[in-house]
């Protein structure tokens, strides 16, 4: 990768202060966190999100679980329980289903989402070449104990979005949280309260029983 | 002779030419130079006569960033407005914040003036009882994840769903069929009002337009210096007041750089055949006099020169120069005085010029009014050249021929060489262009070309950057209604609207946008106010309802905006037939569809035909009221008009001048020797054209009489030499070669300065026009001869 230059200047300082080191480089960081994204064939996350929309008065905080299966390129996200909703990505196609409505709609991958749901449900990059493909790495900042790759999703994903950050942490370089920040000032952040990599992922995770749903337009 | 040092009259009728270059006024208006009987041409006179507005710059934006180009785009409209002696005002592409602030008197508008059946429908969602479900609805919306993002946060905003409006009032707004952001966010215009000078004036546009590329390029370099690499963006400048400054500057540096050229070239050759400068500083007076005089007159009846009409002064020049020549040669060689030149020469230099002019006149008979406005020109200058001359060049040949006899010098015409291959040639080269059009490409009119684009315009890139950006692949074309009233606006809309799904039907259109619902409706307003009135009864329960379902005081703000609005516009609407939006962001919006001005209403819709250069669809859809500004269809009308005027105009010239040439050489060998040469003068112009990347077009194809009538011209003057020779026949071709050389390379110079023009049609014209001519001047004066003397049966 290219670091830009403002990261590349960062990198430089950063090197020279004690306690850090080249491997807390901006590009650093990110080839770090993204190797522990390689690894991980099979993969078990619970997260939390808290979506801050200016508009209304109170938050929008809602539990979930996620479990994405590389090899078989597969995904199922899912929030509330009982869910309310529940994703499935398999290849370039997504399902979403509304238990509580009875209904589904299938879409291409990519398509319309909020920014931190689009980057969940299309999983995280697992190399640089990835990463440059969907993100734009705009800086890396080193906190105590966690590190702040502030990025850019690329394309129609980013029109709405002022900052989009992957926050790692400093020691082992696992993602613990995405924090998103719109352009009216409304924020997303999704914390990732516990992560299983090489999870026993149970059968069927991946299917969804459509009887009874109809098709929708959400 | 006059004592006056000739240098002090170059100068004196230099400086006459430049004021009155300097005077003459420029229009940039390129639809006036084009048959306004079609309904493209009308659609283009139409589409700047309503919606163009003669000081709105539309400044692009391009970069790789979505949001990099988006921040620039604001802070670029925020430098802007920071110079108020330049602009008035500055619109973009709005955000969804800028539509809660600014959109709301538009949404009330839109919904004041839709059919009373759709605001039934809104009235319905916000009544006692279904309120609460149209705000619990808009809540979920913007709660849900997997909504379209903007659905999200647009019911985020608008929790009365104020903002849903029916698919029909959707469809015909501006921002859909006129999008100011590209998809991918990459691209993005800005729409600057100008202020502070007369945009009508196209030297004012290119002052104030010089003067605001300097605070955008201020701009750019401290954007660049805060935003490297992926974050740089790059701007353009297009639209009326661009477009008209590069129009009104390029044809001033046609008109300069092609009359400086043309006397430069012509001083040079003129030298290098005759080596005197001081009848050369004479001659050259007289031509800038003409020019001056030319332009005078032209003023007077033209009032404005066109962009195509720029190019008269050139070709001018490269003609009446010839006139000066003969008078010369003669002088020198009888020693006359200016009385006995006019008597020996000037019935000849009348006849060429009423010949010449007459053939520029011709080209009336052009469908493009443009075309024939510089065919008049021309043989008006080209009177004036022969009267300069034969009256005030002629007493100076006189005076400097008596100072310096005839002393010979200079190249002789013998062109002995070409003796063994003339007759071959009579063949070869007609066989060879019958061959060319049978294994080449067929001799045709290129489809796409449009004679009065500017070549290498920035503002026509920028223009085509933003189709290509905001319009995809998909050629959206303006269409345009007019009436007298609203009423009758809305009845041509509607027989268009049948039109338009009937050429769709029958696959003509790929989609159409109609802005029906955006035209202000005078019946509809008066039935809706009692409508809106009752909803305005329920804005504090409407507005409690939204607090208590969990929406804060921003989420509020566009229904506080629009209930506003519409007490203010049912306040109006007491003393009037028709309300339009007040404040300026929604009457903008509404003038980007619907225009009133001198008497007329007009609206403006898109269509997207299947095949734009395929004339059908435009048949199809326009009426007396209803045209398109389509350039596609546009190249093929003008081919088929010009196939027309080919064949109406052309061929009745030719057997007319046959008929004459038969009458004034009363020999068949004479009249079948000119006509051997027009054909073989022709043939090598097929040749050129099959094999090189010199193509025929809706313009330069009327270089073909101006051509044909050199063509006649040289062979007339030759034959006659070689008649008149006798015992001396050597001596008369020599002499007429050399004056045929000279007359045929300073008209092609004239016609080939033309090739740095900016206008497409013109610079094609003078490179047809410069390889004929000498094409003319080759047979002429090395073939003729040879063909003469054969036919004859005289020894060469």
């Amino acid at each position: 990768m290219r670091p830009r230059p403002r990261s590349a200047l960062a990198g430089i300082i950063l090197a020279c202060l004690p306690g850090t080191g080249a491997a807390q480089s901006g590009s650093g960081v990110v080839e770090r966190w993204l190797e522990t994204n390689a690894g991980a064939g099979k993969l078990r996350v619970e997260f939390s999100q808290t979506r801050k929309i200016n508009t209304l008065k109170v938050p929008i905080r809602e539990k979930g679980v996620l479990w994405i299966d590389h090899q078989a390129d597969r995904l199922r996200w899912q929030a509330g329980d009982p869910p309310k909703t529940i994703v499935i990505r398999h290849g370039g196609e997504i399902l979403i289903v509304r238990p509580d409505q009875k209904k589904f709609e299938r879409r291409a991958a990519g398509g319309a989402a909020t920014p931190g749901v689009a980057a969940l449900a299309g999983g995280f990059p697992r190399n640089m070449e990835e990463f440059e493909r969907k993100y734009r790495l705009h800086d890396v900042k080193v906190r105590k104990d966690s590190c702040r790759i502030m990025a850019q999703p690329r394309g129609q994903a980013g029109r709405a979005v002022r900052s989009f950050t992957f926050v790692v942490g400093r020691e082992d370089h696992r993602l613990r949280a995405v924090e998103i920040v719109f352009r009216d000032g409304s924020t997303q952040s999704i914390a990732f309260t516990k992560v299983e990599p090489g999870a026993n992922i149970p059968p069927g995770i991946f299917n969804v029983d459509l009887s009874g749903y109809e098709a929708a337009q959400f | 002779m006059t004592r006056i040092p000739p240098i002090l009259v170059v100068a004196l009728f230099g400086m006459l030419a430049v004021l009155s270059v300097k005077r003459v006024r420029f229009s940039s208006d390129l639809y006036e130079l084009l048959p306004r009987d079609l309904p493209e041409v009308r659609g283009m006179e139409e589409l700047n006569r309503f919606f163009s507005r003669s000081g709105q710059l539309v400044v692009t934006l391009k970069g790789e960033a979505p949001w990099a180009v988006e921040e620039a785009s604001a802070s670029l409209a925020d430098h802007l407005r920071g110079h108020p002696e330049l602009v008035a005002e500055v619109f973009r592409e709005l955000s969804p914040e800028d539509l809660v602030k600014r959109g709301g008197g538009l949404l009330a508008w839109t919904w004041l003036n839709a059919p009373p059946e759709v605001l039934g429908g809104l009235e319905a969602r916000l009544a006692p009882g279904t309120s609460r479900e149209t705000i619990a609805r808009s809540l979920a919306t913007a709660k849900d994840e997997f909504a379209a993002p903007e659905r999200a946060f647009v019911a985020s905003y608008d929790p009365l769903g104020l903002a849903r409006l029916d698919d029909a009032l959707e469809n015909g707004g501006a921002a859909r069929s006129d999008p100011m952001r590209s998809d991918d966010g990459t691209f993005e215009v800005l729409y600057v009002e100008g202020r502070g000078v007369d945009f009508g004036d196209y030297r004012a546009a290119q002052g104030w337009l010089r003067r605001l590329r300097t605070v955008v390029a201020d701009w750019e370099s401290g954007w660049r210096a805060a935003h490297a690499g992926e974050e740089a963006v790059r701007t353009g400048l297009t639209g009326t007041p661009a477009f008209m400054a590069e129009v009104g500057g390029e044809m001033e540096k046609d008109l300069s750089v092609s009359v400086a050229l043309t006397v430069i070239l012509i001083s040079i050759l003129f030298y290098v055949m005759h080596r005197q400068l001081r009848p050369l500083s004479w001659l050259l007076a007289a031509m800038l006099g003409i020019l001056a005089a030319t332009l005078f007159i032209a003023g007077l009846v033209y009032g404005d020169l066109s962009v195509m009409s720029v190019g008269f002064a050139a070709i001018l020049m490269g003609l009446a120069v010839d006139y000066g020549i003969v008078l010369f040669r003669e002088a020198r060689e009888t020693g006359h005085d200016a009385r006995a030149l006019r008597r020996s020469v000037g019935p000849g230099i009348f006849w060429a010029a009423l010949t010449t002019g007459t053939v520029f006149l011709s080209l009336n008979f052009s469908s493009l009014p443009g075309l024939a406005e510089m065919g008049n020109l021309v043989a008006i200058g080209v009177l004036v050249g022969a009267l300069v001359m034969l009256f005030l060049f002629a007493p100076v040949a006189a005076g400097f021929a008596r100072d310096h006899p005839a002393g010979g010098g200079g190249p002789s015409g013998g062109t002995g060489s070409l003796r063994p291959v003339a007759s071959p040639l009579a063949v070869v080269l007609p066989l060879l262009a019958a061959g060319s059009i049978l294994l080449g490409d067929r001799p045709h009119l290129e489809p796409n070309f449009h004679p009065f684009r500017i070549r290498e315009s920035p503002a026509m890139q920028a223009w085509q950057q933003l189709q290509a950006e905001l319009r995809g692949g998909a050629r959206a074309i303006p269409l345009i209604v007019t009436a007298r009233t609203h009423a009758d606006l809305h009845r041509h809309l509607e027989a268009a609207r049948q039109r338009i799904g009937a050429a769709e039907t029958s696959g003509l259109l790929v989609s159409s946008r109609l802005a029906v619902h955006w035209i202000p409706h005078p019946a509809h307003q008066q039935r809706n106010a009692a409508a809106i009135g009752r909803i305005l009864d329920h804005r504090e329960r409407l507005l409690g309802e939204v607090d208590a379902a969990g929406f804060s005081a921003e989420g509020s703000l566009l229904a506080d905006e629009v209930f506003e609005a519409w007490r203010r516009q049912l306040a109006r609407l007491r003393d009037h037939e028709l309300v339009l939006p007040g404040d300026g962001f929604a009457r903008w919006s509404l003038d980007r569809v619907f225009r009133e001005k001198d008497g007329l209403v007009a609206a403006l819709a898109a269509v997207t035909p299947a095949m734009p250069r395929d004339r059908r669809w435009v048949e199809a859809i326009c009426s007396a009221d209803t045209s398109v500004a389509s350039l596609g269809s546009l190249g093929t009308a003008l081919n088929e008009r010009i196939r027309g005027d080919l064949t109406r105009v052309f061929l009745p010239m030719v057997g007319l001048l046959t008929l004459m040439l038969a009458i004034v050489y009363r020999s068949w060998k004479d009249l079948l020797l000119s006509l051997l040469c027009l054909a073989v003068s022709a043939s090598i112009l097929v040749i050129v054209t099959a094999w090189t990347p010199l193509e025929w077009n809706s313009f330069n194809v009327f270089g073909l009489p101006i051509l044909f009538g050199t063509g006649l011209d040289f062979s007339i003057h030759m034959i006659f030499a070689l008649r008149r020779g006798g015992d001396d026949r050597g001596a008369a071709q020599g002499v007429m070669a050399k004056a045929l050389i000279f007359c045929g390379l300073s008209s092609a110079i004239g016609f080939g300065s033309l090739a740095t023009a900016s206008a497409h049609g013109l610079s094609s014209l003078g490179i047809v026009c410069a390889i004929g001519i000498l094409v003319n001047m080759f047979v002429a004066v090395g073939l003729l001869p040879h063909w003469f003397r054969r036919l004859h049966g005289l020894r060469d």
